[in-house]
């Protein structure tokens, strides 16, 4: 309903659907809010925005084909077919023959949720992406910018709108907490909750609006003692004794959210060094030796990329993907640089973590936690295996990387066409929808976010 | 001459891809007159082996593969005494396959040829083992220059074998698949010695001789070996515990003791026909020497009250007064033939049915009584069948599980066809399946697996005995549950000739045992299980006839109780052949019995048939297809015996075709008409599958008719013991259900005066703690062990008393236990003090609830039902729909008002099951209830494509159908069918419905 409205009335953006909790208009920025910007139905927002058909019919997009995947995000249409988040997708394929099940596309959504952040930083100092379509943005400072928050929100909402055609709903107050329980419950496009009005608030909403709230052990005694709203656990949790004893050491902190006290900061992503090495297999395959071979060829080159940067990374990781999307993940770490140190250490990873006899369809190894490769000898290390390398790096900056290679790269299939690495960033649509699936921007010196 | 003294079969662990048939041919095929089966470790399936060396007329050797970690051997059983030291060599490797062979040898060598080509093992055993049993094996692989040394050396000869795994090279491929899916490998993963290689198929004596054209002496010498070996096999001699001539004439003596006591228990007065039944019967029990046999399942029958036996032993006398059976054989008229005959070879059995409960006990005193050394479990032997075989090989090739799926979905469970790729090629299942090399390989591969011996597991009850040493006459090893099990499966195991005792679990024998002891405990009337005389009580044949016998031992199915109304007479002879009558490929012929019980005019198909006129002149038991073989075909006794067994056996379905034209043929050469034949042979199929004779039917009529007397007499105390069992065909919210039809009442659990399990009193099911989710066994204990030292008074008294983990606590709560402890308390109060006392730490004290007066809303409270018991107590969950139809739907009850017409009915879904049709398009029967009555639907093939999924994951239905009526009964052709949550939210825009479950919740009602 709220996209609905949005997308309608966004031109205009008539004051009736901008609506504060006690005197819109007045607020300052000086007082440090926090927006909480909301693309609801990220997902399906982003899917029917490339195909213009999807727009009346009933969607879902599921996290996997496979029979443990379930419905990640569902369509109103879809909804009133009676599918839900979270329905298993076996069953919602029986539930209703005409509902399209989309698969899960995190390299699209991946794009467009980096390209709504680069629009959000042009508005705050500060902007913290978090889960796909979801943002906070610290306005501290900016009253000399805008007029007052909510006029803020209304020109990043409208920009989101003019860029992505995408609908948005903004939640505003002192802190992350409430700003996001706000886009949560209120429908409205813009809401702002005035400082020192949180308790009063939260005070009606479902305790499943508070995140403590989904701790187990929380969860299970708000259900048990029914606690069915905030407010009760507001007059719980003001009883220190009574709420000690039921919440133990989460009392302090069911205690702030409930009264929507919250001291985080927003913060930017943080960025991180990486080597990455990664392809996607001509065919998928079992073959050992072939696999073996992939992982000789991406180990030599992450050896290779390390030498130069006189390197070795504490932190080695590698990712085996299968045919049905499901991957398994072993970490590491290389003290040398040479190839027989590298190789030996993704042979022994990839032993470890290929225990399936499903069909690989790429191999990821990651490099990070970088540390200068000292130069000091180890007492019984012979130094041959560094020589080696070092030779090899010489030919090859010389008469190019495939002048000399190992002999089982040709058990690779296809070693010519090889030389044009397959970025798993561009073929990701070739593997399986799995949100699991982690893209990565580069795939020698990468910058990702943590 | 050249014969194969190294071969496998598909019984060896998936090594073998040959069966044993397939060698035999191949054996003849090659003029071989002798062929050795040498399974791994074992002789899984040496007893069929020499059945069909038998028909092959080839002259079968017993022996096995010994492969441990340090040997690699091959034994030959050269006598009778080589064949018990080969068991029990078998059976030690079994026990540890780390065990070193040669201390076995030394102990058990006697009677047992020797091959071996490992040079270590040759040295040691040489010392021991004389030179005319021990031989060094020249195998594929092994040089024949260093057996000529070896043999130089040691002073012994050599002996060619193939050490033979599949017929030809080239189904090298599918052994490698075999051995990487008992490895859990891929292809490229498999090691050298994982594996065969291709030299080890199996050849002709020319073969060999290309193979070692230089040790012609050695291929002669497998020959000469062979001819050596042991090869008269039979197994008619059964092996009776206590066999000496002292402890048979005891036994006899004893049996005649036991059966004449218990003669004046059963029948007070022992009449002249009691007498002479009993004469007869011992006078043939004794010439065949089976009294030992009764007197072992006398002793284990009287460990326990509440028995069943069940097979043919039912018409003997000589076990109704041994309290083995409970119906009385002279009364019902039940011919004793067709369980002992004068002419009958093999091994009669007694099955006797336990309570479920007790059946470990009783094992355990088998177990305890003869000896690990005399007792094992009869086994299960699991091969793969079509759709384990494609998962498999599917796996080996890195498929994914929704690739193997794709394939396995469309096949049926029950699917045993070979020719799996042509059926895959044509049939429409498979249309839009995308065959592409990978596939079609998997598929081939998949189809040579099909019926190779995968792994072994225990069989539910059988129970071999034996009277000296278990380990002479079968390998035995231990299941993975700790249990000593034979090699063979229960089929192997009666034609061994080895004495198999059926311990079988029945729920109903616990139900009627907990029913008498709730009727002793509330009402003091104390009932004997043996003396209780259901059959002519007017209640109990009402009930019957009425069909509502849910919960009712073997006649409680949808099936049955349609059938029981709508025949009408439930006297003891027909409920029999209800019994008998019920099974799959029947329903032709139950339509035809109901119209000649209706009165329609009928007469014998042959006035020769007088064998079927006590049923309708239809073949109703297993006895009538013998005997029906025998009077028009012309069969001995053997035959018809065994034509009954290969029509019963899927092993022998093969043989079907065979008996169908000696039947036709002898039918014929008799002066019978083709079209008589015919017909004759169409009802003697309808016994494939499953089917019962009729001692065992009457056994189990007799235990029908018992629970029906209790349910018409002391309908909450059965009703409470046939949920606490859990072993109906219906879920608990059903049985509940009907309790409720019985004007029984529900109570929820109370603290003081729940049980573990259900009680019923009187017109009152109190639940029991087990019908409680996620409450521990243990802290049920802990609670009914503090109540022994008295009632707790109040929620106080109860938190100080009993110290159970917050969990718990929670659950016993939230289903109401102590609603009635605390009345003054609403729920949510009773909850604070139960979450602040179990979340103290240290000295715990009760805590002044806080003040929340509110009590819990309808909707909380069926929220709260279902989150512990899976279903609604406090109301009929129709209950909140029926004021938004407003009159729209009509009642269960009120069905025969409209008969002919098209009616709405609102229906909680009970229970289903998938038919099929002539045309095999799937249809559907479902039962529902609403809050009046339960009632059945029929949902044709159109409708069932169109709705049948609904039933997947709805419970609660709008239906549309047709009320149509036969013989009285009444049930509705289901024209539409939807959801009652959605409808009720398209009727109500705005509104939801006012307890929607959660789909995990929804499906309360148990799936069949």
């Amino acid at each position: 309903m709220t996209t609905y409205l949005i997308n309608k009335n966004l031109s205009s953006c008539s004051s009736a659907i901008i609506r504060g909790s006690n005197t819109p208009f007045s607020s300052q920025l000086n007082d440090g809010p926090v927006l909480h910007i909301r693309l609801s139905d990220f997902e399906l927002q982003v899917e029917r925005l490339l195909n213009s058909s999807l727009r009346t019919r009933a969607i879902a997009v599921i996290s996997s084909h496979h029979q443990n995947g379930t419905l990640v995000s569902v369509s109103r249409e879809a909804l009133e077919e009676g599918l839900y988040p979270g329905l298993r997708v076996t069953i919602a394929r029986k539930m209703s023959h005409s509902v399209i099940l989309l698969p899960y596309n995190a390299t699209l959504y991946n794009k467009v949720h980096n390209y709504i952040y680069q629009t959000l930083t042009h508005y705050a100092p500060v902007v913290e992406p978090t889960v796909y379509g979801q943002y906070f943005a610290d306005m501290s400072g900016m009253n000399r910018i805008y007029r007052n928050s909510v006029q803020a929100g209304y020109l990043i909402a409208r920009d989101i709108h003019g860029k992505v055609n995408l609908a948005s709903q903004i939640g505003i107050s002192v802190n992350k907490l409430v700003s996001q329980i706000t886009t949560a419950v209120v429908p409205e496009m813009i809401h702002r909750v005035e400082p020192g009005g949180e308790a009063h608030f939260l005070a009606p909403l479902t305790p499943e609006v508070l995140p403590i709230a989904t701790e187990p052990m929380v969860n299970k005694l708000i259900r048990f003692l029914f606690l069915n709203e905030v407010k009760h656990i507001q007059e719980i949790t003001a009883v220190p004794s009574d709420g000690a004893i039921l919440f133990g050491k989460f009392h302090s902190q069911l205690y702030a959210e409930s009264h929507g006290i919250d001291n985080s900061k927003v913060q930017p992503p943080q960025q991180r060094d990486c080597l990455v090495e990664q392809t996607v297999l001509t065919a998928d395959t079992n073959d050992e030796e072939i696999l073996q071979a992939t992982v000789t060829n991406l180990a030599e080159r992450l050896a290779y990329q390390l030498r130069r940067r006189q390197q070795v990374a504490r932190l080695l990781t590698l990712e085996v993907h299968y045919t049905d999307g499901f991957k398994n993940v072993r970490r590491g770490s290389v003290t040398y640089h040479d190839d027989k140190t590298v190789i030996g250490e993704a042979l022994r990873l990839f032993n470890l973590a290929n225990y399936r006899r499903n069909r690989v369809r790429a191999i990821i190894i990651e490099a990070r936690n970088f540390r200068p490769c000292v130069g000091q000898l180890h007492l019984f290390r012979a130094p041959r295996d560094e020589r080696v390398s070092a030779a090899l790096d010489h030919i090859r900056q010389e008469y190019g990387w495939e002048s000399i290679q190992t002999g089982n790269s040709l058990l690779i299939p296809n070693t010519q066409d090889r030389a044009a690495r397959v970025l798993l960033k561009n073929s990701a649509p070739l593997l399986p929808c799995s949100p699991a699936f982690k893209p990565v921007s580069s795939s020698l010196s990468a910058v990702s976010y943590c | 001459m050249f014969a194969h003294l190294n071969v496998h079969s598909t019984y060896s662990k998936m090594c073998g891809t040959a069966t044993p048939q397939q060698l035999l041919t191949r054996a003849k095929a090659y003029h071989q007159t002798h062929l050795a089966l040498t399974e791994v470790n074992g002789l899984w399936g040496f007893i069929r082996f020499v059945q069909w060396a038998k028909e092959a007329q080839i002259a079968p050797i017993a022996g096995t593969n010994i492969l441990t970690a340090s040997a690699d051997l091959i034994l030959l059983v050269e006598n009778q005494t080589g064949y018990a030291n080969l068991c029990r060599i078998i059976s030690a490797v079994h026990d540890s396959e780390k065990q070193a062979i040669a201390p076995l040898l030394r102990q058990w060598s006697a009677g047992l040829f020797i091959l071996t080509p490992q040079e270590s093992l040759l040295r040691e055993l040489v010392a021991f083992i004389p030179n005319h049993q021990l031989f060094i094996e020249l195998r594929p692989g092994v040089s024949e220059r260093e057996a000529a040394r070896l043999a130089r050396e040691l002073h012994l000869e050599i002996v060619a074998t193939g050490d033979v795994y599949f017929l030809e090279p080239q189904d090298q491929k599918t052994h490698k698949i075999l051995r990487a899916i008992d490895n859990n490998q891929t292809l490229s993963q498999l090691g050298a010695a994982d594996y065969k290689d291709e030299r080890h198929y199996f050849r002709s004596e020319k073969a060999m001789i290309d193979l070692f054209p230089n040790s012609l002496t050695a291929i002669n010498n497998a020959q000469y070996l062979a001819e050596r070996c042991k090869t008269d096999w039979s197994f008619v001699n059964t092996i009776f515990p206590g066999q000496s001539l002292k402890e048979t004439h005891t036994a006899n003596k004893q049996l005649r003791e036991l059966v004449y006591r218990g003669a004046r228990q059963r029948y007070g007065e022992i009449t002249a026909a009691v007498q002479q039944r009993i004469e007869y019967e011992l006078a043939l029990i004794t010439q065949k020497g089976f009294a030992p046999y009764f007197l072992i399942v006398w002793d284990i029958v009287r460990q326990t009250k509440t028995t069943i036996g069940r097979g043919s032993g039912a018409a003997s006398i000589v076990s109704y007064c041994l309290f083995i059976t409970q119906v009385d054989p002279i009364k019902y008229n039940l011919c004793f033939e067709r369980f002992i005959h004068p002419e009958r070879v093999d091994m009669p059995d007694i099955d006797v049915d336990f309570a479920w409960d007790e059946r470990d006990g009783i094992l355990n005193y088998i177990f305890k009584k003869y000896g690990l050394e005399r007792t094992a479990m009869v086994s299960n032997q699991v091969m793969l069948q079509p759709r384990s075989a494609i998962r498999e090989v599917g796996k080996v090739y890195g498929l994914s599980n929704e690739e193997i799926k794709a394939i396995t979905k469309r096949i049926s469970y029950f699917y045993r066809k070979a020719e799996l790729l042509e059926w895959i090629k044509t049939d429409p299942r498979f249309c839009n399946l995308d065959l592409d090399d990978t596939l079609l390989e998997i598929i081939q591969q998949s189809e040579k697996i099909i019926g190779v011996f995968q792994v072994s597991s225990v069989h539910p009850g059988g129970v071999v005995i034996v009277h000296d040493e278990i380990h002479k006459y079968v390998p035995v090893l231990k299941a993975p549950k700790g249990v000593q099990i034979v090699e063979w499966e229960k089929d192997q195991v009666e034609d061994s000739g080895l004495l198999k005792i059926d311990i079988l679990g029945n729920r109903s024998l616990a139900v009627v045992r907990d029913t008498l002891k709730q009727i002793g405990l509330y009402r003091n009337e104390y009932m004997d299980y043996h003396q209780i005389q259901p059959v002519g009580d007017s209640a109990t044949e009402t009930l019957m006839k009425s069909g509502r016998t849910m919960g009712i031992f073997y006649i409680e199915s949808p099936a049955t109780r349609l059938l029981l109304k709508k025949a009408g007479r439930v006297d003891f002879e027909h409920v029999v052949i209800y019994s008998s009558i019920i099974r799959p490929a029947a329903n032709r012929f139950i339509n035809i019995m109901l119209e000649r019980i209706h009165g329609k005019p009928w007469q014998l198909l042959h006035p020769d048939l007088k064998c079927l006129a006590e049923s309708y002149g239809i073949m109703v038991y297993e006895e009538q297809v013998s005997m029906v073989a025998r009077e028009i075909a012309g069969f001995g006794y053997a035959d018809s015996d065994y034509v009954r067994k290969v029509i019963s056996r899927p092993a022998l379905a093969h043989l079907v075709p065979i008996w169908k034209k000696k039947f036709i043929t002898g039918a014929l050469s008799r002066g019978y008409s083709q079209k008589l034949a015919e017909t004759l042979w169409e009802m003697i199929e309808s016994f494939s599958g499953y089917s019962f004779c009729k001692p065992h039917s009457a056994s189990y009529a007799m235990l029908s008719f018992t629970c029906a007397y209790l349910k018409a007499h002391y309908p909450a105390e059965f009703l409470a013991a046939v949920i606490s069992n859990q072993g109906g065909y219906y879920s608990t919210y059903a049985y509940l259900s009907e309790a409720r039809r019985w004007g029984i009442k529900i109570l929820p659990p109370h603290i003081n005066r729940s049980w573990r399990e259900y009680r019923g009193h009187k017109d009152k099911i109190r639940l029991g703690f087990m019908a409680i989710r996620n409450l521990q066994d243990k802290a049920v204990e802990t609670i009914l062990n503090e109540r022994k030292a008295g009632d707790f008074k109040n929620l106080d008294d109860f938190l100080l008393r009993v110290d159970l983990e917050l969990a718990d606590a929670m659950a016993l709560t939230n289903a109401g236990c102590f609603a009635e402890l605390e009345p003054q308390l609403t729920h949510k109060e009773i909850a604070f003090k139960i979450a602040s006392f179990y979340l103290q730490k240290g000295d715990r004290q009760p805590l002044t609830p806080r003040n929340d007066r509110q009590p819990l809303s309808r909707v909380e409270k069926l929220t709260l039902e279902i989150e512990s018991f899976g279903f609604p107590l406090s109301e009929h969950p129709l209950e909140h729909y029926l004021p938004v139809f407003d009159g729209k739907i009509k009642k269960a009850r009120d069905l025969g008002q409209y008969v002919g017409q098209t009616i709405n009915l609102l229906g909680v879904y009970i229970t289903r099951k998938v038919a099929m049709t002539k045309q095999q398009d799937p249809m559907e029967f479902v039962t529902f209830e609403d809050e009046t009555d339960i009632f059945e639907c029929v949902m044709f093939p159109e409708v069932y494509k169109e709705f049948g999924d609904l039933l997947n994951w709805e419970t609660l239905f709008v239906i549309r159908g047709k009320v149509e009526e036969v013989y009285g009964t009444y049930t509705v052709t289901v024209e539409k069918l939807a959801s009652l949550q959605r409808t009720v939210e398209k009727m109500t825009p705005g509104k939801r419905a006012p307890v929607r479950p959660t789909f995990a919740e929804v499906h309360f009602a148990k799936e069949y």
